[in-house]
């Protein structure tokens, strides 16, 4: 096959939705390796698919984000006013700049193993199990939810926070994240110790907050585990975008 | 149009540190691009990249290529071998890993990818709705033109021909980023 007939049987869109056979698959990736103007419109068409998906999720945020604006509108508007009390000082935000640390800021969602124990947990890990069902099928505002109420219930339990964290996170709600992952760390020795840090350097980083970023991918390192290497990875693309 | 792939092995075999980094420019994008096709995360494609470069470099340094000029399909060999076996095999721990210039190379790659993926964001908004409708349907959730057009009480003709013009609108965006880009993946040697 060349190029035109790629093209014309829109075979881009096939490969991406895996319907192609293995050897047309075969064919067309060895054809990628060698032909520029057939990479570039893959390139564009994975560029395509990946923002159709985000402008997707968006929406479905947007929606959620809407209805807790209505909410807070009411809860403000309903609330009886407190006496008035002196204005408090509000650190102001640096104006905006470009967003460049978006790429390393993106977030993905560990994956969940689930633990068969013989006998039956409390109801915190059945709220807990409960919402990790949610979690492991990408509903991340639904998650969220139950884990809240896991935390509430056993807030020593360092599992409901670590995911109510990255559920927020992948949400768009990094300051709560953040608080939410900082308890996780303040219990100190627990199996989601490094992994706590390595997610708060990603909301600091979504809050462009570097220098802190950079102090919890140095706690990665000094915990020499599983995510030393994309810790390592993290804080030399910082390097470079310093420069 | 065919790279000079013959010179650049040959160059790499004589150990030419800068046709190191045209390689790892060549091919990064490609491999993980197919790593991602596959399904593998933004993480898993990055190691699997990297795992395969390295091994692509380590058998053109060593003379192992039989042919200069089958560099693209060896890479692509080796590529394919590694995402299908879905197993890191650890070669960035080898004595030789990439430079520094060659993760940056990498890097820019993926910035240039955030970059294709936000104008692709922008273009997408300004489409009217039914077309960005049509595209998530057909493009990400996979149906096809007719049961679309049963849908939305079309013919699967119209279907198609306004996910051909929004697509084309939207990869046009994208393009110019590809083409502005610095790093663009196939390097025509200059000789």
């Amino acid at each position: 096959m060349d190029c035109e007939q790629f093209r014309k049987e829109e075979l881009f869109a096939d490969y991406l939705l895996d319907r192609l056979s293995g050897a047309q698959r075969e064919e067309m990736e060895l054809h990628f390796f060698q032909c520029r103007e057939c990479f570039e419109e893959l390139q564009a068409q994975m560029a395509v698919r990946e923002a159709l998906r985000r402008t997707r999720r968006f929406a479905r945020l947007r929606w959620i984000g809407l209805a807790a604006a209505a909410a807070a509108v009411c809860a403000i508007v309903l609330y009886p006013r407190p006496k008035a009390e002196p204005v408090r000082q509000v650190a102001v935000e640096p104006a905006a700049e470009p967003d460049r640390y978006a790429e390393l800021a993106r977030v993905e969602p560990p994956p969940y193993q689930r633990v068969i124990l013989r006998e039956a947990g409390d109801q915190a890990d059945v709220v807990f199990e409960a919402a990790m069902d949610h979690y492991m099928a990408g509903r991340y505002e639904s998650a969220a939810e139950g884990l809240g109420k896991a935390a509430e219930l056993n807030p020593r339990a360092p599992a409901p926070s670590y995911y109510l964290g990255i559920c927020l996170l992948v949400a768009g709600r990094p300051e709560e994240a953040g608080r939410t992952l900082g308890a996780v760390v303040a219990l100190e020795d627990t199996p989601y110790l490094e992994g706590a840090h390595f997610y708060l350097a990603k909301a600091s980083l979504r809050l462009k907050r570097v220098d802190e970023a950079r102090r919890h991918l140095q706690q990665v390192l000094e915990l020499r585990d599983r995510l030393e290497p994309e810790a390592r990875r993290l804080l030399r693309s910082l390097d470079i975008l310093s420069k | 149009m065919a790279p000079d792939y013959e010179s650049l092995a040959e160059r790499i075999r004589h150990g030419d540190r800068t046709a190191e980094t045209e390689l790892v420019r060549c091919f990064g994008p490609r491999i993980r691009a197919l790593a991602m096709a596959r399904g593998y995360t933004a993480d898993a494609a990055r190691d699997v990249t990297q795992d395969a470069l390295i091994a692509v470099l380590c058998a053109v340094r060593d003379g192992k290529l039989e042919r200069n000029a089958s560099l693209a399909a060896f890479a692509y060999g080796t590529a394919r071998n590694l995402i299908h076996a879905g197993i890191r095999q650890r070669l960035r721990l080898r004595e030789d890993p990439l430079s520094e210039e060659m993760v940056v190379a990498l890097s820019e790659d993926e910035f240039q990818r955030a970059e294709q993926v936000r104008r692709a964001v922008s273009a997408i908004r300004t489409l009217p709705r039914e077309d960005r409708d049509l595209l998530l349907a057909i493009l990400v959730e996979g149906k096809k033109p007719g049961e679309i057009a049963r849908q939305m009480g079309l013919s699967a003709d119209v279907v198609r021909t306004r996910k051909s013009r929004a697509l084309k609108k939207t990869v046009a965006a994208v393009s110019k980023v590809l083409r502005k880009a610095p790093g663009s993946p196939l390097i025509r040697r200059e000789s």
